[in-house]
């Protein structure tokens, strides 16, 4: 569905890249995650395949176009929610996605429909001018399902909801891509990512530094820890062991022999761990983490 | 069908917005100031001022027998002019002799007054105020801006004449006055000119003085603006991000321009035709009066969109805009001094705009003259837009 | 933006100072014969534009153009004018006499005991005057946009609700915005006289008068730029500022005195009238003040009118 190959992007053109470099390859129906702190270059990634940024080195092919040839036909089966709300504020939720169906040379999506999925029902003549950053953002989120697209392009999509309309979402995001639409999905959510994304690429600094699953790489880099608050001599103390190891299964039984259990927890690595793991950097900062 | 769609669509906001309605209330007024401050007949009335330095019955005598069967002077009511206190320099130019005076005291004069009237049209074409004194008559000069002259007799008895200028008027102006003048030249003067045949080549096919400032209202107060409105437009939907949702569709980039300047089209159509239609009335040939506003206002629009299509930050294109707007409004001189028109300022696009909405309005206009600046507006405008289109397309969507 | 938007009333002032000459030195435009003597061209075009055509109909076919050109072409008995009917009386009169000076080859210039030229001196014509005056009205309506466009950008950032939870009072956050629009009102106004040429004037008095008319726009900058949502609500409003301008220089020049009362309400009138008699030289402290005390109390009123709205669109 999408192939990228030795793809570079430079806003200065001055040697200095947002994107180095970059390859990978999404199949129909696979929900992609680009992972990496603010800065990595997901966005300008995102840009260059939408078509919002021009693509200056490499190739990249996204759903059989050819992106070193403009054909405007291509984004009747594209659709991208933006974590920028970008709506007609003078307009109701109902006329932002009528007109916006209106530029799409295929058929379109009930706009009532769309509205009701996302939550917004009973708001449809409301102006978009009133309504607050989540209810906006999910109105732009129905937007980029008008034209039931193929490709579909998502940034930040759970961004500023609450968590039951953040559980909407990704229900929707399912849903669709199980009928085969393809998702490229940035975020610096490593839940998000883990939840939605058959494969996540970690980006950094403009720089893919690996691909894979994200159940894949728990399995390789993540290690099931056990976290033990207990009680010793009147202080209550906190310990994080991991049992796979001898040193921390006999800690571990030292520690249940002899002192009393607050809590105890097992947890397996998670994508962010792991990302800073493998990368050195965090999801939330640039700055590195020793 | 998706630059109608669009065009609707903005249209809808644009009326859902304060501006769209101020324009008109813009253009009512505007109509209203025209109506009852524009007369619709200027008569020209030169107005001077003079002191003479000679006993009355001489001065009668000028009055009444200077200008034979040309013309003659008439007495009217005094006129009342109110002086405050003022420093005043002034000079001989012919022995550069200073003279400063200083009134400290406010002073109200009553001005014996006279008008003239032409024989051959009955106009009154010219009022004269005759001062009292030298100092009365500078006073008064100074603070009303009269030309003026001071006759009076010389040691042998001679008539002198001098005449008060401002201090801006040219050597060749000057030249002709001292030509005109000469008591001696005068007769002659005046006889060589009233035997100057005299031919007209287009008669009656004219505005009158309140309908000619129509073409200065329709494309200066309105078509000028539509640079800065169709930029204004833009500008909304880039910051709020709209233009990267219009990228992601099949929509062209210019479809989207156009839509833009068709909602500047319908407001600048609408207000030209409110200050238009209640002062032309029936005259315009609306046929051709239309589709040159029209032109007017896109080939204005696309100018705008051709100057900031430069800037990556369409904001600080506002600046730059205003700029070719004041330098845009030159050729409004041109039109109101219709002797001034070097080729700098013909070179002017709102040069030829102005000479073409002016032919629509007159009673016999001439088609081919504003076909043809339609057609340059048009080959302009479309240059201008695919220039743009291109330019927009790798940076609107950033 | 800021810095073109004081760049424009400055180049306005050099293109004044450019043509305003030669739109004073501009008598008549003539179309003339060929055939015509050389002495009755030459006379001509000492004190008027000539262009020589080979013939009558190429001075017809001239005549009829757009611009005001009048013809002149040879007759069976003598010279003939040609005009095309839409020119101004005053052309026409002018072309007469200058035709009537070609012929009779009396030109003046000479001198002439009989006659001679008293003059104020003052070089700055009419014309370039009301331009002047009009150009440092328009500077006030020009920054009177930048304050306005500026807070619908402070607006839409949501800065003023970031500086409500700062301990500057609102009035600090009024006065520093409208103290950039008066600074860079004074600068341009003042280098813009500066261009021109017009130096010979009462500068403290001239400072009062463009610093008096300014609250006026400042004022309704704050509203309109508080009260818009976007530029072109902002820039749009602020086109209603250039009517009352517009209207007060025009009945100010173009009609009689007692039709001034019209236009009273307007601090654009009062200014105008203060700053045009500073550049003529003629006026007092007196007068000065008086103009400034009134434009003053209309924009005290506006903005006592404004103040509550100004609050709350600052909240």
């Amino acid at each position: 569905m999408i192939h990228v190959n030795n793809l570079s992007y430079s806003y200065t053109r001055d040697g200095r890249f947002a994107v180095r470099d970059i390859s990978f390859d999404i199949k129909k129906g696979e929900i992609f995650g680009f992972l990496g702190p603010s800065g990595a270059g997901k966005s300008t990634t995102q840009g260059i395949l939408t078509g919002l940024l021009q693509l200056q080195k490499g190739d990249a092919v996204v759903d059989g176009y050819d992106l070193h040839r403009e054909d405007k036909k291509r984004f009747n089966h594209i659709g991208m929610s933006f974590e920028q709300s970008n709506l007609y504020g003078k307009l109701t939720a109902e006329e932002n996605l009528r007109y916006y169906a209106k530029l799409f040379d295929v058929p379109t999506r009930d706009p009532r429909q769309l509205i009701d999925m996302v939550g917004l029902g009973g708001r449809e003549n409301q102006k978009a001018g009133s309504f607050s950053k989540g209810q906006k953002h999910r109105l732009t989120f129905a937007r980029s399902l008008l034209n039931s697209p193929s490709m579909w392009f998502l940034d930040e999509p759970t961004t500023g909801l609450d968590p039951a309309i953040a559980a909407q979402i990704k229900d929707i995001i399912r849903k669709e891509c199980d009928t085969g639409v393809t998702a490229f999905l940035t975020t610096h959510n490593m839940f998000i990512a883990d939840e939605l994304c058959d494969r996540v690429a970690f980006i950094v600094d403009g720089e893919i530094k690996l691909i894979d699953s994200p159940k894949a790489l728990k399995l390789r880099y993540g290690h099931k820890t056990v976290a033990v608050e207990y009680r010793e001599n009147g202080e209550v103390k906190k310990e994080d062991l991991a049992p796979a190891t001898d040193g921390g299964k006999a800690r571990l039984n030292e520690i249940i022999n002899t002192c009393e259990i607050v809590t105890m927890h097992s947890r397996e690595a998670s994508l962010e761990e792991i990302f800073i793991k493998v990368t050195g950097k965090g999801l939330t900062a640039d700055e590195t983490v020793e | 069908m998706k630059l109608w769609n669009n065009y609707l669509k903005e249209l809808k906001i644009a009326s859902r917005g304060f501006y769209f309605y101020m324009e008109f209330v813009m253009a009512a007024i505007l109509l209203v100031c025209i109506l009852l401050f524009v007369p619709a007949e200027v008569t020209n009335v030169s107005q001077e001022a003079i002191y003479v330095d000679l006993p009355r019955e001489t001065l009668d005598l000028m009055l009444l027998n200077s200008f034979g069967e040309a013309g003659r002077y008439e007495r009217a009511e005094d006129t009342t002019v109110k002086l405050k206190p003022a420093d005043i320099v002034y000079y001989d130019e012919q022995t550069g002799e200073k003279y400063e005076l200083s009134f400290d005291d406010k002073k109200t004069l009553e001005l014996e007054t006279w008008y003239y009237y032409d024989a051959a049209t009955g106009k009154h074409e010219s009022t004269l105020y005759i001062a009292q004194s030298m100092d009365d008559l500078v006073r008064a000069a100074k603070a009303e801006k009269w030309y003026s002259t001071v006759v009076q007799l010389d040691e042998t008895g001679q008539m002198r004449y001098k005449l008060l200028l401002f201090g801006s008027e040219s050597e060749r102006y000057k030249n002709l006055i001292t030509a005109v003048m000469d008591a001696e030249n005068l007769p002659a003067l005046q006889q060589a000119a009233d035997e100057l045949e005299v031919v007209t080549l287009g008669a009656e096919n004219v505005l009158n003085n309140r309908e000619s400032y129509m073409p200065l209202a329709i494309v200066i107060m309105n078509g000028l603006m539509g640079m800065l409105v169709v930029i204004a437009y833009l500008t909304i939907d880039k910051s709020s991000g709209l233009i990267r949702a219009m990228s992601l569709t099949p929509m062209r980039t210019r479809s989207y321009l156009l839509s833009k300047v068709m909602v500047v089209l319908t407001i600048s159509l609408i207000s030209s035709l409110v200050i238009t239609v209640p002062v032309m009335g029936a005259q315009p040939n609306y046929l051709l009066f239309i589709p040159t506003v029209l032109l007017v206002t896109t080939l204005s629009c696309m100018l705008g969109l051709w100057i900031a299509s430069f800037f990556s930050d369409l904001k600080s294109a506002f600046g730059v805009l205003i700029l070719f707007m004041v330098i845009l409004m030159l050729p409004a001189m041109s039109y109101i001094i219709p002797g001034f028109a070097p080729l700098w300022i013909k070179l002017m696009p709102t040069y030829p705009m102005l000479q073409a909405i002016k032919e629509t309005l007159l009673p016999r206009p001439d088609t081919g003259y504003v076909l043809l600046i339609c057609g340059g507006m048009l080959i302009v405008s479309a240059l201008f837009l695919w220039w743009s289109e291109h330019r927009y397309k790798k940076s609107l969507g950033v | 933006m800021a810095v073109w938007m004081i760049l424009a009333p400055l180049l306005l002032a050099v293109l004044i100072l450019w043509i305003a000459p030669g739109i004073s030195e501009t008598t008549v435009n003539f179309a003339v014969d060929e055939n015509l003597s050389s002495a009755y061209i030459e006379t001509l075009k000492e004190y008027a534009s000539v262009e020589t055509l080979k013939d009558a109909d190429a001075v017809e076919e001239r005549v009829m153009r757009r611009d005001e050109v009048i013809g002149l072409t040879q007759g069976d008995t003598g010279p003939v004018l040609v005009q095309q009917g839409n020119e101004t009386e005053t052309a026409v009169t002018m072309a007469k006499v200058l035709a009537a000076m070609a012929s009779t080859g009396i030109t003046g210039g000479e001198a002439n005991e009989n006659f001679g030229f008293l003059s104020f001196r003052d070089e700055t014509s009419p014309l370039k005057r009301s331009l002047s005056i009009t150009m440092l009205l328009m500077i006030s309506v020009i920054m009177s946009m930048l304050i306005s466009l500026g807070l619908v950008d402070e607006k839409n950032d949501q800065t003023i609700k970031a500086a409500n939870v700062t301990p500057m009072p609102q009035s600090a956050y009024v006065l520093s915005k409208s103290l950039i629009g008066v600074l860079a009102l004074l600068f341009t106004s003042v280098i813009s006289l500066l261009i021109l040429g017009i130096t010979d004037i009462n500068w403290a008095q001239i400072l009062i008068m463009i610093v008096t008319n300014a609250l006026i726009s400042i004022i309704v900058a704050f509203v309109i730029g508080l009260s818009s949502t976007d530029y072109i609500e902002a820039s749009g409003s602020v086109k209603l500022l250039m009517l009352p301008m517009i209207a007060s220089v025009l009945v100010y020049e173009l009609t009689d005195p007692a039709w001034h009362i019209t236009v009273w309400w307007s601090p654009f009138y009062w200014a105008y009238r203060g700053i045009t008699e500073i550049i003529q030289g003629t006026a007092r402290w007196g007068s000065v003040l008086l103009y400034a005390g009134i434009i003053v109390v209309i924009s005290a009123g506006v903005f006592m009118l404004c103040l509550k709205r100004i609050r709350k669109l600052l909240q």
